[in-house]
């Protein structure tokens, strides 16, 4: 990870935290800011621009740090759903992630007071077990190198048993540890979807393997097929992934499988319209459906039953979760 | 279009050549009315280009940060290419300052500059690089200023070059506006036409909707009658392209 500048707010370089992220970037303009709104949130940014030139903006969160889940969001089933952002924005680029319309900029936030983050997660805990998606705003995993937030949440769970913890990334991260109330969910795209659409984010043969060998270890997994994507051979591109995956995974040790196809808020289709004009993704004719977008809802259902029925032939309908 | 504003003329005398407009602002507030004058668009850029006091006299820096002194506004230029210029902070006064600090840079029009573009264009369109001159002591002589910034032309040419990169205002749009007019579309009808001719220029499917356009032209379905009939139109093509 390459960042060009560090924006770091002055009460950020009291936690060590700090000092562990700025030593691993040597080389980086380090500029000492006031609030990381004033960077992060400024008018008129260019986002594409800044995607290749990402800043990382080191801060300590104030407010609310624990969020009641999204009603787009799968909640696998689980009460008490709730995601956690101890990061903003992603080092990956995926051409239909949702943060495009939900940040006005590339820059991504890393936020230093994870004991404040503990003590929030142990009041919601008072009032019974909770399930808290860690890695929705961003990917901890592909971070975790550089700001340990992974480890942080991991540690979480080992210290809390009420506490279910899912970990989603599209990096192949090495897995060495099988924590019961830990998941880790890999989404997987065809490789056609992931040479358009994921740039810099690992292959989908690297990241399978990588599903593959965390099982292995005996670490609860989760599979997404979400969001599928419509690109031309939509069908073969689906099937070839996952008869791939279903070759090198057994489907039986999986803890479940979340399909879903894209959609979006319509709301933050309009705002990543704005920022990424010459987004294919971003500018496809959707369809608008209670203020969220999707595919046509023919083309959409045909799309997920038909990835559901593929899934199907490996494991039982009741382990996989799909959206709608 | 790059604009390159020097508070000063003996600043300015020493860019010539530079690529960009340059225009001489005036000290500190009336900087605001002449940059007021530019009829900036949101994907001009601009550089502000000046001495300013600091302690490394004769150094270059290009700005990271700008603080308002009068204010306390802080505004942060985006700095998106790799220059090999050093960087530093800089706080604006409204008054000259007679003593900097170590690592402390001061001058009287960037803030201001920035509060006035930086309603325009993003601050990824905004650079300034500062000569520090003097320690606040000791002032310059205009010829001084002159070979001060002249000393660092071709770095500030770089920049200048860097900053014009990718300078293109793409176009979306690729219809007739005579074949639109056939189409008797309601305004509403017509945003929705344009979001789907930027969609297929962002797709490259271009010359898929201006087939498909004569497809219907061939077919007598355009001219349309009226504005039912240019939806239907416009629900085949939403097929056709979904």
């Amino acid at each position: 990870m390459r960042f060009t500048h560090i924006y770091v707010e002055e009460k950020a370089f009291e936690y060590p935290l700090t000092g562990k992220i700025l030593n691993k970037l040597p080389g980086a303009s380090v500029i000492r800011i006031k609030h990381y709104k004033d960077v992060f949130d400024r008018k008129r940014q260019n986002a594409v621009a800044q995607k290749e030139n990402q800043s990382l903006i080191i801060a300590v969160r104030d407010g609310n740090r624990i969020f009641k889940g999204a009603p787009v969001c799968q909640s696998f089933g689980q009460k008490n759903f709730y995601y956690s952002s101890s990061m903003m924005n992603c080092p990956f680029d995926c051409e239909y992630c949702y943060l495009k319309g939900m940040y006005p900029t590339s820059n991504m936030v890393v936020f230093v007071n994870l004991e404040d983050y503990r003590k929030d997660v142990e009041d919601k805990l008072s009032e019974g077990p909770m399930y808290v998606c860690a890695s929705y705003d961003t990917d901890l995993l592909a971070m975790n190198g550089l700001t340990g937030h992974a480890d942080f949440w991991k540690e979480m769970a080992l210290s809390h048993e009420d506490l279910l913890v899912e970990l989603r990334t599209k990096a192949a991260i090495d897995v060495k540890d099988s924590i019961p109330n830990v998941i880790y969910a890999f989404t997987l795209s065809p490789e056609e979807v992931v040479a358009s659409y994921e740039r810099s984010t690992a292959s989908v043969s690297s990241r399978i393997n990588a599903a593959s060998k965390a099982l292995s270890q005996g670490a609860k997994v989760r599979l997404c097929f979400d969001p599928i994507i419509k690109i031309s051979n939509w069908e073969d591109a689906y099937r070839n992934l996952i008869e791939e995956c279903a070759s090198k995974i057994d489907f039986s040790k999986l803890t479940d499988i979340s399909v879903g196809t894209f959609r979006i808020s319509s709301d933050y289709l309009n705002k990543m319209r704005k920022s990424f004009p010459d987004s294919e993704v971003a500018w496809y004719p959707y369809f608008i459906k209670d203020g969220v977008a999707q595919y046509e809802p023919d083309t959409d259902k045909r799309m997920q039953e038909y990835v559901l029925d593929l899934v199907c032939k490996y494991t039982e309908r009741e382990k996989i979760f799909t959206w709608n | 279009m790059l604009y390159i504003l020097t508070a000063l003329k003996c600043e300015a005398s020493a860019l010539a050549g530079l690529p960009g407009k340059v225009i001489v602002t005036g000290v500190g507030e009336r900087a605001l009315d002449n940059i007021s004058k530019i009829s900036l668009s949101p994907s001009d850029k601009v550089l502000n280009i000046g001495i300013c006091a600091g302690s490394n006299k004769g150094e270059g820096y290009l700005i990271n940060q700008v603080i308002s002194a009068d204010t306390g506004r802080r505004f942060y230029p985006d700095i998106l290419f790799d220059s090999g210029v050093s960087e530093m902070s800089l706080t604006t006064y409204s008054e000259v300052v007679n003593k900097v600090s170590e690592n402390m840079l001061c001058d009287m029009e960037s803030a201001l500059i920035c509060e006035k573009v930086l309603k325009v264009i993003p601050p990824s369109n905004l650079a300034i690089y500062k000569v520090a001159s003097d320690n606040g002591e000791k002032f310059p002589t205009a010829n001084e200023v002159t070979e001060l910034i002249r000393t660092h032309v071709n770095e500030i040419r770089k920049i200048a070059e860097l900053l014009s990169e990718g300078d293109d205002d793409r176009t979306y749009s690729f219809i007739p506006e005579s074949v639109i007019e056939e189409l008797r579309f309601s305004q509403y009808m017509r945003n929705e036409l344009k979001d789907i001719e930027h969609y297929c220029v962002a797709s490259g499917r271009e010359d898929e909707l201006l087939g498909l356009i004569e497809k219907f032209r061939s077919e007598g379905k355009i001219p349309c009658k009226d504005k039912k009939t240019g939806r239907e139109i416009l629900d085949e093509i939403y097929t056709y392209l979904r």
